[in-house]
């Protein structure tokens, strides 16, 4: 997914580059709202099919919920407190913070609603935020602790870091990094949106 | 913004409804890869014909990189705080246990 990420962006990005007039683009306007929604319908349906996700909860318990909320204001926290030193508004950077790596769906729904060039940012950071964690995952897993390995890949535990994650840990924490790797990706369609609601004031 | 999150709510409740067959199951991933894609050649267009932010493409870089390690130093520090407190909660109920085996 990640390279067919990179090469959608490319393309078009050579488009507008050589070809494309920003005019032209504003165009598109209606059918870029028509795609966001027809995209949001089908990650609904995508997280709403989740099997047997309540069942696996309700095994974990009380800290299946507890430790994605965490990893969530952890994430929120680092992202406003780099983002102010970086000159970004308080809600820009919860905004492009809360993609918890999941760096299509951030970067589509900022770009497209708010603002094109934190879009490109909330992208790169939430890329860059899979690749760190697959690097530190193990680092973490063997210095800090099983629990603490599950939160550098955010919504990614549920997929692109589970590997590594069951790899450096164990069954037990594969199953807890893969549900909070779930309810992550389900607070990201939610949360990106409420954030850039509050930057627009 | 808000109709975006309705169709996000009755996506979720028509996937949990059960209705779609598993033989449909390719469908929704279909939908996000084909809209991702789409959407993703889009911004690229917006990037590309904006030549403020071609001009400023590595510092972007730099910014997004800063965010990601902080977004993951502060998700780190914050689970480490939940992985002491679970260790601490199992300990004391197993030295409650402990106690009460003793005085019966």
């Amino acid at each position: 997914m990640m390279r067919l990420a990179l090469i959608s962006i490319v393309v078009g990005f050579a488009a507008g580059f050589f070809f494309l007039s920003a005019e032209y683009l504003q165009w598109m306007d209606g059918l870029v709202d028509a795609a966001l929604a027809v995209l949001l319908f089908g990650v609904g349906i995508d997280l709403g099919r989740t099997r047997g996700l309540f069942r696996r909860v309700r095994a974990v318990g009380l800290w299946a919920v507890i430790i994605p909320l965490s990893i969530a204001g952890g994430t929120l926290i680092g992202a406003i407190g780099v983002g102010r030193l970086l000159g970004l508004e308080v809600w820009e950077a919860a905004a492009v913070g809360s993609g918890f790596g999941w760096y299509s769906l951030s970067a589509v729904l900022i770009a497209q609603t708010y603002d094109v060039s934190l879009g490109a940012l909330a992208f790169l950071t939430n890329v860059l935020r899979e690749v760190l964690a697959v690097l530190v995952i193990p680092l973490v897993a063997a210095r800090l602790g099983k629990i603490v390995a599950v939160a550098p890949g955010g919504a990614t535990a549920m997929d692109v870091t589970l590997p590594i994650i069951a790899k450096s840990t164990d069954a037990e924490t594969a199953l807890l990094a893969f549900i909070s790797g779930v309810v992550l990706s389900m607070m990201v369609p939610a949360a990106v949106p409420f954030f850039l609601r509050l930057a627009a004031g | 913004m808000l109709s975006l999150v309705t169709f996000l709510v009755i996506g979720v409740v028509v996937g949990a409804s059960g209705k779609i067959p598993d033989s449909m199951a390719w469908l929704p991933d279909r939908i996000i890869t084909i809209g991702l894609v789409f959407l993703l050649m889009v911004m690229g267009a917006q990037l590309g014909a904006d030549p403020e932010i071609t001009a400023n493409i590595s510092s972007l870089g730099q910014q997004a990189f800063l965010l990601a390690a902080a977004a993951i130093l502060g998700s780190i520090v914050a689970a480490y705080a939940v992985e002491r407190l679970m260790l601490w909660m199992r300990t004391r109920s197993q030295a409650r246990q402990d106690r009460e085996e003793l005085v019966p």
